[in-house]
């Protein structure tokens, strides 16, 4: 009927489809991601001090199933219906609850017609997981809100603080739930007295401040800590790491690992280190918040999910995998002027060219496992030298990657768009690996 | 990993996912914005909008099969929202400079039909003839029953032939 009409239709649609996609095209799509990415960090907030907190990527979540006992819990404390969502990633929170851990607070405060309640948290004496939901008096549509200037007051000693919520198109009278985990390092005391702001859409704050006071039932967590002196060193490619020992919480456990200083790579991160039961249950890493404690830089925490209800008969450290680079080849030297890299690590998997545009750089990372693509590697260490060895910081850094190709870009951006080149940037991930299958008894 | 995987992945923040995601489709995106737009400059732009406005929304996604579709409707939203804060309808001359003008009247004229027709009408066309979206994949970018976007594919040819043969 409408064949001519088809035709000259199609023959249009070939014209578009020949046309030549310029090249910036991926400039343009980093530069849209890294904003977003900015409005999203500025509420993704990280009291850091020596913590290192890590990109969460789930690669050994085994099925987690949430319990009769903890269904039940939840279906009746009012706004915890979302908890689920909140913990479902980790089996130490999870088992927490089923033993009664979680304290029930529910307490409010309101102000310019939002309120935000503590529903409840879970604590043991290094880390609370503090759940609270928010609701407004009216419609909010296409309205981002977030939370600001979390604190408990100095009194706390607080060594970090994470949380990532934001909450959009708020409908009236109906809360949303989400969580801010609190570590410790002391005592914490029975009474705490939460304050906070909130921020709305493009980073207004509020004038207000939430101020939510509770009280915490310190018997309720009082010994339950289990610490295990393990002492074993082993070696793989020649590294030595000794696992100093274990400390068992409710909400977490920390593996103290020390790196022999004669090693001769750097350890960048276990990819799977994981506690195994005797019954192959498996506790993995911490899938979104602190992850690792930097003590030193042969001396580390490294976080995993808490096994504390189960009591294993037998527990092993199990891990197969390390990314690693040689010490003396953690040093990347970019010629600004030419766009190159004049020292990179000899395996290559950093290709030579480097795009620039303004002060945004753009590396080539080949990737070499299967898994890669998804790891999303933030390469550098935000530190870098220009040639009279001026320390700058990098602002931002992203990656993505073109998963067909196998390749990664990583972007860098450099605190001003010209330097005195070449500049020297630390490597601090990589995709090179030790691999060999380590376990370790534990019990 | 496929797609799904990716937006599965994507959906619960996994910020690589998405944006291997938006690589995997920055052509077709691309030429959407241009068949809008009509300049390299503008189009690139869009892109940085659409990847910003997907990351922002990207846990508004119902269905991680509705991905492509949906990352497109982001796309024609933003270049309807341009398009009428310009309030100006494209004149030929300002077509693609990089178009051989003499040997491509016809088009020219073809493009301007379409850009005459209305909403949702030229968003069928141009998504089933420039990006060969199947019916089904049309009614997901317009939120629409399939049937309608049927009605509408009739409607534009019909409006085509008219524009194009009255000029005649």
């Amino acid at each position: 009927m409408f064949e001519k009409e088809e035709k000259q239709l199609q023959e249009l649609g070939e014209h578009y489809n020949e046309m030549k996609i310029p090249d910036e095209i991926d400039e343009y799509i980093l530069k849209g991601m890294t904003q977003a990415k900015k409005k999203k960090q500025s509420r993704k907030r990280f009291m850091v001090g020596a913590f290192a907190a890590t990109l969460f990527i789930a690669f050994f979540l085994t099925s987690i199933r949430v319990s009769p006992t903890f269904a039940n819990y939840v279906s009746h404390i009012p706004g915890l219906e979302k908890i689920v969502e909140l913990v479902r990633f980790d089996k130490g929170l999870l088992s927490a609850i089923d033993n009664d851990l979680m304290q029930e607070i529910n307490v409010s405060d309101k102000h310019e017609g939002l309120e935000i309640t503590v529903d409840a948290v879970i604590v043991d004496e290094q880390k609370m997981v503090l759940f609270y939901s928010l609701e407004s008096d009216r419609n909010r549509e296409q309205e981002y809100l977030s939370l600001v200037n979390v604190s408990f007051g100095e009194k706390l000693p607080l060594a970090g603080i994470t949380y990532g919520s934001i909450h959009e198109n708020l409908k009236k009278g109906v809360p949303v739930s989400g969580s801010i985990d609190f570590y410790f390092d002391g005592d914490i005391p029975e009474q705490l007295t939460l304050s906070l702001g909130i921020e709305t859409g493009e980073s207004e704050k509020l004038a207000s401040t939430w101020t939510l006071p509770f009280s915490i039932d310190k018997v309720k967590f009082a010994g339950l800590k289990e610490e295990i002196q393990l002492n074993e060193t082993v070696e793989v490619e020649g590294q030595k790491i000794t696992f100093e020992k274990m400390t068992i919480l409710p909400t977490r456990v920390a593996v103290h690992v020390k790196y022999d200083e004669n090693n001769s790579k750097e350890l960048f991160t276990f990819e799977d280190l994981r506690l195994v039961d005797e019954t192959g249950e498996q506790w993995s890493g911490i899938a979104n918040g602190i992850t690792a404690q930097h003590i030193s830089e042969n001396e580390k925490i490294l976080y995993l999910q808490s096994n504390y209800f189960n009591q294993p008969e037998e527990l092993y450290l199990v891990f197969s995998s390390i990314r690693a680079l040689d010490k003396d080849e953690l040093e990347v030297v970019v010629d600004l002027e030419n766009k190159m890299i004049i020292k990179a690590p000899a395996d290559g998997l950093l290709t030579n060219d480097v795009e620039k545009s303004g002060a945004n750089l753009v590396f080539w990372l080949s990737l070499t496992e299967e898994d890669d693509p998804h790891r999303g590697y933030s390469l550098f260490d935000h530190e870098y030298k220009d040639s009279e060895g001026t320390v700058f910081h990098s602002n931002t850094s992203s990656s993505g990657t073109n998963h067909e190709e196998n390749t990664q870009r990583n972007g860098f951006v450099l605190e001003q768009a010209n330097h005195s080149s070449p500049i020297t940037l630390t490597i601090q991930d990589y995709p090179a690996r030790i691999k060999k299958d380590v376990r370790i008894q534990v019990k | 990993m496929n797609d799904i995987d990716l937006v599965k992945k994507a959906r619960k923040g996994d910020e690589h996912a998405l944006y291997s995601l938006i690589l995997g489709s920055k052509e077709q995106l691309y030429r959407i914005a241009y068949s809008y737009l009509k300049s390299e400059q503008d189009a690139l732009e869009a892109i940085q909008e659409v990847t910003y406005r997907a990351f922002k929304s990207i846990r508004k996604l119902k269905e991680d099969h509705y991905f492509s579709t949906w990352l497109i409707r982001i796309m024609i939203n933003y270049c309807n929202d341009e398009l009428r804060k310009r309030k100006r309808t494209i004149p030929s001359s300002d077509v693609g400079s990089d178009l051989s003008v003499t040997q491509n009247q016809d088009r020219f004229e073809l493009e301007e039909a379409i850009e005459a027709l209305e909403s949702p009408t030229k968003e069928v066309l141009k998504l089933k003839y420039f990006e060969d979206l199947k019916i089904k994949e049309i009614a997901e970018v317009l939120d629409c029953p399939e049937g309608t976007v049927k009605t509408w594919l009739n409607k534009g040819l019909r409006k085509l032939r008219y524009q194009l043969e009255g000029r005649l």
